[in-house]
């Protein structure tokens, strides 16, 4: 038998959040999820999505932050980046325009715990496990305000 | 005492590269990226979690600039079919990814090895449109900024 590299078992997983609202040009987040895992794993961050008034121009920002430690006093990091809204929206600041709407719906965003980072272009870069993971969300423009659910579960 | 391994030694399904060689400010889908489907990538018609391996040699973390690598899929090798986001990634100047992202990391996103994990399932965000799954993969990048810039070399392995 051969197991799959970092292939941990989460078995902890769970809601971090519901009914969460972010208003207009607002930032929220979730509560704060222990992966309990000190070695590298991936996990999924199952997001529940509603857009109420999807318009033109307007976007939204999901960021799964991880930390060595429940609040972050360590530092927080970007473990996985995904951008919602409408075409035009995502287009201005990624120069992609996505089929559609990224609006309401179901989103699964893979993640592995192990963020890496790097201060400059003459230092080496660095690596960090994060134990406790995060979801923030940023709304950007009037109408952009959604509400999600977020589950940490199993990969 | 021989060694105990957990690693998965079964060949990768599938694996794709892009090269974005000496990407220049402000500018878009450039070096490495034509709009053909020399670059594109078949990982089959199935739900799939895949992993875009980053190894970026340069890109500008100075305080105006940053660089986003869009992962995005297709039901078309030519994508005439129409472009789904599936993934970012996002260099740069931590502060400015802040303001312009909502998330301003503890730390700046400079050259390095990055994992971006995503999933060939897409969704238009209508209520009368299903799901997508996306076979044909690609890749897209973005530089703003007066100094920024991107040079590295991505890879694609499936279910990694």
């Amino acid at each position: 038998m051969v197991n799959k590299l970092n292939d941990v078992t989460l078995d902890n997983a769970g809601i971090i959040d519901v009914n969460t609202i972010v208003a207009d040009d607002d930032v929220g987040s979730s509560d704060v999820y222990d992966l309990k895992q000190a070695d590298p794993c991936r996990f999924n961050v199952r997001l529940n999505w509603f857009w109420p008034n999807p318009n033109v121009g307007l976007y939204q920002v999901v960021t799964v932050v991880g930390g060595s430690d429940p609040t972050f006093s360590s530092g927080y990091f970007i473990l996985h980046q995904q951008l919602f809204g409408a075409a035009d929206g995502i287009s201005t600041i990624c120069g992609v325009t996505p089929a559609g709407y990224r609006g309401s719906g179901t989103y699964v965003l893979p993640c592995s715990n192990v963020a890496n980072y790097n201060d400059g272009v003459t230092t080496l870069p660095s690596v960090r496990i994060c134990r406790y993971v995060q979801v923030w969300v940023y709304t950007v423009g009037v109408n952009s305000a959604v509400s999600f659910a977020a589950l940490v579960e199993q990969q | 005492m021989g060694y105990s391994s957990n690693l998965d030694t079964t060949p990768d399904a599938g694996l794709g590269s892009w090269v974005f060689s000496a990407m220049t400010a402000n500018a878009t889908a450039a070096g490495g990226f034509p709009a053909n489907t020399a670059n594109v990538l078949n990982i089959g018609n199935v739900p799939t979690d895949f992993s875009v391996f980053a190894s970026v040699y340069t890109v500008s973390a100075a305080s105006t600039d940053y660089t986003v690598v869009s992962v995005m899929g297709s039901t078309t090798s030519d994508f005439s079919s129409g472009n789904y986001v599936l993934g970012h990634i996002v260099f740069g100047d931590g502060t400015l990814i802040g303001t312009t992202f909502g998330a301003a990391p503890s730390a700046d996103r400079g050259p390095g090895h990055y994992t971006v994990r995503c999933h060939n399932v897409a969704t238009t965000g209508l209520e009368s449109t299903e799901a997508v799954v996306c076979p044909y993969i690609r890749l897209a990048a973005k530089t703003v900024g007066a100094t920024s810039s991107l040079n590295g070399v991505f890879t694609i392995s499936i279910g990694r």
